[in-house]
């Protein structure tokens, strides 16, 4: 009698033990034939040209996975589109309003690192997984933050690229390193990344920063050039890039520049003929290499009528993020969780980008992009050709 | 402009705050809803009435200094630039609890609001407003290259607020303490219009040599104007720092600023309830215009990167809208419909 | 070499100050007629720029005609804009009519972002690239044409003020407006006559503008830099508001020289702000403006 009573009574625990976890408890934003995803983009603010291009892409992929693959297990993607102005404040209420409105599964595509510093604090108490891109600031991955993926070229890994490049590559007999930096956290990462190499290597930088949105560069052009700075890193957008090079031309100022990921753009040859033979950093393939990646790529977009997105060199840095996210959703299998995603974020190594460029994430390593290449603009065709082999920074984050 | 209230029928009615029983039975209604609101939505809409109500604060702080007293201001989102970055350095650097930090910096932007003020007291229409056009910009610039103190570009995360040791829930207990603080500020500022304060610095604004005739010292009620001015807006910023968790430069921008004098004229100017309707209304704006051009942008995939073109047209179509045919803003609108029904079905 | 980078960030500052220099003056100008200001006169000057680029890189017309018609248009847009939002506003508070050209601004601004997008674009400038060398220092050709159309636009403007008899209209009409309708002139064709002439040099100015950089829609924030200049210069006058933007440009490029490394790196960006603060508190009417503040 106590034993059928005991009996019952552990199995009516167990009963009651098991019956949330095979009620398959549903993740929010995931249905049986639909995943909800969102993103803030800025569609009218002063990052507009990316939201633009990431929008286009955006469609491409939804179109890759929802009509080519048929879904993901079963599950069409959806894409909530919602504008943040590249504004902090936007920010916040778009991201309340995507995860506590639209109820994402998780956010995609995002980019700019004063707005994701906006969210930061939130993600962790959502636990709402966001694969970003483009923000190039250290303290996106810095300390590592679960729910944040970041891809991008880090700024700080740049400056040292740059005067590794510098020191072991050109070599020059006369030398002054000198920075030209937007005041922003973007700008003075660059800085501390040339300031630890310069460290290294011993040398005296000068440093010339600027408020993000001055067009008018003569003061910094001349500070360059009267402290006779013969070697120098840009880290600014393409366009502030190609004003310096027509400022510095005009008062024949004609130092070795090697500019940030940002400036392989074609945009940077607004400036002509100046832009020719000036170095770039890079942590993509461009598409005149012809790599195996760009050629599905340049395949795909064409197919939906997108081919015109295929002229940004930035391409890769949006897609890869995407594709590689698709193959973590096929590794999770049918019963999709947030936390069941970020495991295997963390799992997958070695994912093929076609030589596009890799991409890696492991167990506290947010960042996902640890190999660069040296790239030298060639004017007259409007290309980017390489001239250095994929390596790291000699200063690898985490052992600096 | 001035405060006209069609609908009181005695001098005693008049100078209560609150003119008739339906008006009381109106806004006990309006109480039990903002009570209810967080048991029935959802996060993102208490968010909003976060906002809305930081916002309300924030207008009726402008209020004072434009519908009052005639003193225009392009500077107000520095005030409560100044009043955010008080809170967000005492409760980070110093441990301190909302219950001291608000305060602390409602009276710090004070302190800024009256050094600013002495300056201006000589100035008048254009000069004064490019004058806080200055400020603005002088603030912005202090508060993203004074890194060791503001944390720059990179901003400043705040703890949660809390009261008497209890951290508030951002959705819940929060939400009582803004729209609290927004009722309590509402009906201050209603007092202070009554009042000899309120009356001495509409007639600054009105006629300020005739003013001084009568005895009123201007230049102590214009800076009486600029110091509660600007105490409202520091309190505002506190309060939208905790709100936010985070600030940063960017978001205390001349764009804020001008968002502000938006609230109060499609509002009303001069006038407590047009100060509250106007912010609630420019809070909302944006989310019907995302309602509106949600569906344009993926109906015509070709036109939505540039959909954003729209939320700032409809802006500067509604400000343009109210200033020529309903000056008198959203209060002008309710008045007159109130009228109409009162006096129906006669039209005068 | 300290001697010759002085003269060089002189003369650069001189040419951007040309520009701030002529958006000032059209602000001036719009003033001078109505008592007002026109807060939409950048975004004017942007969409003055838009339009020449349209012309000419998109529809592929020589620059000269292209240029034209840009004034032509922008004259009717200007007109149509003074008839339809700001007269209606004649004799309300000063704060209603600067708030509907703030809106003003807001809709141009959208309608650029709707238009044109939110990318950069090259000008197609009609300047000749190769800088032109003066002893020791070096100005770009679109520099040099944009510091001598100021010139020539500050003679041109001080005449017409001081000695054509719609230019003493124009001033009759700001002193008083009610004696000058009185006095049989044509109150309505003023203002909207100012408003015309205002939109065309802030075209000019966005012309020059563009040339030096890019047309894109954060041109507009560049050209509230006229304010401080207008406040320097003192608000009702033609030379102040040209030497206040010349004054501007030069001073924000030497304090982005000599005094970035301790007043932090934006500092030429807020230079005009800083020293607005300062006259204001020494002579609120400016350094060239009547002195007609009253005191209570």
């Amino acid at each position: 009698m106590l034993n059928t009573f005991r009996k019952l009574c552990l199995a009516l625990t167990c009963a009651l033990l098991i019956f949330p976890l095979g009620a398959a408890r549903a993740e929010v934003g995931v249905t049986d034939d639909k995943i909800v995803l969102g993103t803030f983009q800025d569609l009218s603010g002063p990052a507009a040209y990316i939201g633009k291009f990431v929008t286009g892409i955006i469609k491409v992929w939804t179109h890759m996975v929802n009509e080519e693959m048929g879904g993901i297990h079963g599950r069409k993607v959806e894409v909530v589109i919602e504008d943040n102005k590249y504004d902090p404040v936007l920010t916040k209420t778009v991201y309340n309003k995507l995860v506590n409105q639209d109820k994402v599964f998780a956010l995609i595509a995002t980019y700019g690192s004063s707005p994701l510093t906006a969210i930061k604090g939130e993600l962790e108490k959502d636990k709402v997984p966001i694969i970003s891109t483009a923000a190039s600031t250290q303290s996106m991955f810095d300390p590592p933050n679960r729910y944040l993926f970041w891809y991008t070229s880090s700024a700080q890994d740049e400056g040292i690229l740059a005067t590794d490049f510098i020191m072991n590559t050109l070599k020059p007999e006369k030398l002054k390193l000198g920075i030209l930096y937007q005041d922003d956290e973007w700008g003075k990462d660059g800085r501390k990344g040339i300031e630890l190499a310069a460290k290294k290597y011993n040398l005296k930088p000068v440093y010339s920063p600027f408020k993000r949105g001055t067009k008018n560069l003569s003061a910094q052009v001349l500070k360059l050039k009267a402290k006779r700075v013969t070697h120098l890193y840009i880290s600014s957008y393409a366009t502030t890039y190609a004003s310096f090079l027509k400022e510095a031309n005009k008062i024949g100022y004609e130092p070795v520049i090697i500019g940030g990921y940002v400036t392989v753009d074609p945009r940077s040859f607004i400036a002509g003929e100046l832009a020719d033979g000036h170095y770039h950093i890079f942590n993509h393939a461009v598409r005149n290499e012809g790599v195996p990646g760009w050629k599905e790529l340049e395949k795909r977009f064409t197919a939906v009528g997108a081919e015109a997105l295929l002229n940004s060199p930035l391409l890769p840095m949006l897609w890869t993020p995407l594709a590689h996210f698709t193959q973590v959703l096929q590794n999770v299998g049918p019963d999709l969780t947030r936390e069941k995603v970020i495991d295997a974020m963390e799992a997958l190594q070695d994912f093929d980008t076609g030589g596009t460029g890799p991409i890696r994430y492991g167990e506290n390593m947010r960042k996902g992009t640890h190999y660069y290449r040296i790239f030298k603009a060639d004017a007259a065709n409007q290309q980017f050709i390489p001239i250095t082999d994929w390596h790291e920074p000699s200063l690898v984050w985490g052992k600096r | 402009m001035a405060v006209t209230r069609f609908c009181v029928r005695s001098y005693e009615q008049d100078s209560r705050i609150f003119p008739s029983t339906s008006a009381k039975l109106g806004l006990l209604l309006l109480a039990i809803a903002l009570i209810a609101l967080p048991w029935v939505a959802g996060k993102y809409i208490i968010f909003i009435a976060s906002v809305a109500a930081v916002s309300v604060i924030g207008a009726l702080g402008l209020n004072v200094l434009t519908g009052y007293a005639g003193l225009i201001s392009l500077g107000h989102a520095a005030f409560l630039g100044v009043g955010a970055y008080t809170a967000a350095i005492l409760s980070t650097q110093y441990q301190l609890p909302f219950l001291i930090t608000l305060p602390a910096a409602g009276v710090f932007a004070a302190l800024l609001g009256a050094v600013v003020g002495i300056p201006t007291l000589r100035l008048k229409g254009m000069y004064l407003l490019v004058t806080t056009l200055a400020f603005q910009f002088i603030v912005e610039h202090i508060v993203y290259h004074w890194e060791d103190v503001t944390a720059g570009d990179r901003g400043i995360n705040l703890p949660d607020p809390d009261l008497f040791g209890f951290t508030l829930d951002k959705y819940m207990g929060y939400y009582y303490v803004v729209v609290a603080l927004a009722v309590i500020a509402a009906i201050l500022m209603k007092n202070l219009a009554m009042s000899r304060t309120g009356r001495a610095l509409v007639a600054v604004r009105d006629r300020d040599i005739a003013a001084e005739m009568i005895g009123v010292h201007v230049a102590k009620y214009k800076i009486i104007a600029f110091i509660i001015s600007s105490f409202t807006a520091g309190i505002a910023g506190a309060l939208y720092a905790y709100l936010l968790g985070l600030i940063s430069p960017d978001h205390f921008t001349l764009n804020q600023s001008i968002l502000y004098v938006a609230m109060i004229i499609v509002g009303g100017m001069g006038t407590v309830m047009g100060a509250i309707i106007g912010a609630i209304f420019m809070v909302l704006l944006p989310e019907f215009i995302s309602a509106i051009s949600g569906p344009i942008s993926s109906a015509y995939p070709l036109f939505a990167p540039r959909i954003g073109g729209i939320s700032v047209t409809i802006y500067g179509l509604i400000l343009i809208f109210f200033l020529l045919f309903e000056p008198k803003g959203l209060v002008g609108i309710w008045l007159r419909i109130k009228r109409y029904w009162l006096t129906w079905p006669y039209t005068y | 070499m300290d001697y010759q980078l002085f003269l060089q960030l002189t003369l650069t500052g001189l040419a951007w100050g040309s520009v701030y220099a002529l958006v000032a003056l059209s602000f001036v100008l719009i003033f001078k007629a109505t008592d007002t200001f026109n807060f939409a006169q950048p975004e004017i000057m942007m969409l003055g720029a838009y339009i020449g680029f349209t012309l000419v890189s998109v529809f592929h017309l020589p620059f000269f005609l292209g240029f034209v018609l840009t004034m032509l248009i922008m004259a009717v847009l200007t007109a149509l804009m003074e008839m339809m939002v700001v007269r209606p506003l004649v004799g309300e508070p000063m704060l209603s009519i600067v708030m509907i050209t703030i809106g003003l601004a807001y809709v141009i601004q959208g309608f650029v972002g709707m238009t044109w997008g939110y990318e950069e674009f090259e000008y197609p400038s009609p300047f000749p690239t190769d800088p032109i060398l003066f002893g020791e220092v070096v100005i770009s050709q679109a520099e040099l044409y944009t510091i001598i159309c100021t010139a020539i636009l500050l003679v041109v403007f001080f005449l017409f003020f001081k000695f054509s008899s719609s230019g003493i209209t124009l001033r009759a009409t700001a002193e008083d407006t009610t004696a000058a309708f009185l006095m049989g002139i044509n109150v309505k064709r003023v203002f909207t006559g100012s408003w015309v002439i205002a939109g065309l040099i802030a075209a000019i100015a966005g012309t020059f503008l563009a040339s030096f950089t890019f047309v894109d829609p954060k041109m507009n924030f560049l050209a509230l830099k006229a304010l401080p200049a207008i406040i320097l210069g003192g608000m009702d006058s033609v030379h102040g508001a040209i030497i206040g933007g010349l004054l501007i440009g030069v001073m924000e490029n030497l304090a982005g020289f000599y005094l970035e490394d301790y007043l932090g790196s934006g500092i030429n960006e807020i230079t005009a702000y800083v020293v607005v603060l300062l006259v204001m508190m020494i002579r609120p009417y400016g350094l060239f403006g009547s002195k007609e503040i009253e005191r209570v």
